[in-house]
């Protein structure tokens, strides 16, 4: 049925696989590996909100970029190519400069890399089963993320860590590879110079003033507030208790969710597409308050490991349905790209509140109540997504209604109403 | 990097000039007399006299590494008080910054590396509330009982 080769596909899914992986190395070992370089913690502190900051500030950018290349694969060519040129420079020049300068390079090129891989996904497949489509790469992307916390939670534990900068930097090559194995499908090209000729500020002015827009970008806010501190606090709170084997069960609490991802979201990205994003949404926004108030109320290690778990049916319900409703408004408004990066910008700016509202709260009535309150801001997010989230799928308001089978890569463009 | 180490090092050291001074009473005008200071003296230090402090390792009663020292401390005599050691998580998650009592650790020399211990249960280590440089108070893990040092410092 689909006209798009089979090896397209497959290169796809091993793209995001290696994608996650040159992602995950990043990070966690900065702060440890500036440590050993005789960095302050003020000078780290300042470099790693530089790096938040950034991160933050290329979402839109980077969005217009990728909307406005052609050639999405080069876009996310580039953006693996940056990628390990910033873990280079973490290892060949260890100074101020080097090190802000990498850590530019990766926020502005990791904001290109999740947007060129859902674009090069929209022009890949027919769009009624993009949902699917992205829900695979979901899949992918968490096993890649799964493994690679392994091994280099692992690795940079026993080796040196300038170690994992130098796997990030040559995972960027079986990254490449899958990604040449990703033909040019026609409508790559084509349909973002359909849209092209149509743009003009006015109906920019109206994309940022979409009804649907505004509410996720609103409930994906309030889920990052509530989500983002989540991991850290339980994490502080197992390593205070934890005893001696407090890092395995750490490890565990950040690969088993993971895996969650992995076997879910092929089915939320189908679900989706057959019940609709309202249904899949509010399901996965519900666990939230739950996990929220479990971790308030539960004080065991494994079982605050295990109850983390929950995190992977939010992870996956986010992973899925931040560029399937980018594409539902794209599809009438276009500027795909642009349209995610709003939407990451709103994700992004949810993160940031969340340790320092969970950090107030936690010094003022402790860690439970930490917890407590994500869970409150949990239940706002899940109550809002229910109250001002309209269905933004084809064929609303009656989502459920599969949309007539088009030619593969080809977008039904009569979804304008 | 190197540079880093040098600036600290002067800072460190403008730091004990100043409270030796003020230890000693001298007015701050002392200093200001002196219009053409000495140029200072060049001084050949092997490595393990003079060792970075900052990010290296801390190893337990089972020699395995539960963290990195990543800050040290000090008195208004310039004396080191507590060194705080970040302890290791996972993947970055978990970690967890305790200051601990400088009496509290162990230098020792091996081969051409000073290794550094502490001789306290790591678990309850690990637990003790975190350090927090906002915070108008200090809360510093002490040894129950005077440690013994295993290397002396000449």
């Amino acid at each position: 049925m689909l006209t798009v080769s089979n090896r397209s596909l497959k290169g796809l899914d091993w793209f995001n696989f290696f994608v996650a992986n040159v992602q995950t190395g990043f990070g966690p070992f900065v702060a440890v590996y500036l440590t050993l370089h005789s960095w302050t913690g003020l000078a780290i502190g300042g470099v790693l909100s530089l790096g938040t900051i950034i991160a933050m500030a290329s979402q839109l950018p980077a969005g217009a970029l990728v909307d406005w290349m052609a050639g999405k694969r080069l876009a996310a060519a580039l953006g693996v190519g940056a990628i390990a040129a910033s873990a280079l420079l973490f290892i060949f020049l260890p100074t101020e400069f080097g090190v802000g300068l990498a850590e530019i390079l990766h926020g502005f090129a990791s904001c290109m890399l999740n947007q060129a891989i859902a674009a090069i996904s929209l022009a890949l497949v027919a769009r009624h089963v993009l949902g699917e489509r992205l829900g695979r790469n979901a899949r992918f992307a968490s096993l890649g993320n799964g493994l690679s916390a392994t091994v280099m939670g692992i690795a940079g534990f026993y080796l040196a860590s300038a170690s994992v900068f130098v796997l990030t930097a040559l995972l960027a090559v079986p990254a490449l590879v899958a990604l040449s194995a990703i033909q040019p499908a026609p409508t790559l090209r084509r349909e973002p110079l359909i849209r092209r000729r149509r743009r003009s500020l006015r109906q920019l002015g109206r994309l940022f003033l979409d009804r649907r827009l505004i509410a996720f970008m609103i409930c994906i806010a309030l889920f990052q507030l509530s989500d983002a501190a989540m991991l850290p606090f339980l994490g502080d709170r197992i390593a205070a208790r934890g005893g001696q084997f407090a890092n395995l069960v750490i490890g565990a609490a950040i690969v088993w969710p993971q895996l969650v991802v992995a076997a879910l979201a092929p089915a939320v990205g189908w679900a989706a597409e057959r019940y609709g994003r309202r249904f899949v949404m509010l399901a996965g926004f519900a666990a939230l308050p739950l996990r929220g108030l479990l971790f308030a109320v539960v004080n065991g290690p494994i079982a605050l490991m295990a109850i983390q778990g929950l995190d992977g049916i939010g992870a996956a319900v986010i992973g899925v349905l931040l560029p399937l409703i980018a594409a539902d408004i794209a599809a009438e408004r276009g500027h795909f790209n642009l349209t995610m990066g709003a939407i990451g910008l709103a994700a992004g700016g949810g993160a940031a509140v969340s340790t320092t509202l969970a950090g107030a709260v936690q010094d003022l009535l402790g860690n439970h109540a930490a917890f407590g309150a994500l869970a409150a801001a949990g239940l706002v997010a899940t109550l809002l997504a229910w109250l001002i989230m309209p269905e933004s799928g084809p064929g609303a308001p009656g989502a459920g209604t599969v949309a007539p089978v088009a030619p593969a890569g080809v977008h039904p463009v009569s979804q304008s109403s | 990097m190197a540079e880093g180490v040098k600036m600290r090092r002067r800072t460190l050291c403008q730091g004990a000039a100043i409270s030796v001074a003020a230890a000693l009473g001298y007015p701050g005008s002392a200093f200001a007399q002196a219009t053409k200071p000495a140029p200072p003296k060049l001084e050949k230090v092997q490595k393990t006299h003079a060792e970075s402090l900052l990010g290296q390792p801390v190893e337990d009663a089972k020699r395995q590494t539960i963290g990195h020292i990543v800050d040290v401390l000090i008195d208004t005599a310039g004396n080191p008080h507590a060194a705080v050691i970040e302890f290791t998580g996972f993947l970055g998650v978990g970690n967890r910054k305790v200051a601990v009592a400088w009496r509290a650790l162990h230098f020792a020399l091996e081969g051409e590396r000073i290794v550094i211990s502490v001789a306290m249960d790591v678990s309850a280590l690990r637990a003790m509330p975190e350090y927090d440089t906002s915070a108008k108070s200090v809360p510093v893990a002490m040894p129950a009982h005077p440690a013994p040092r295993t290397a002396k410092s000449p």
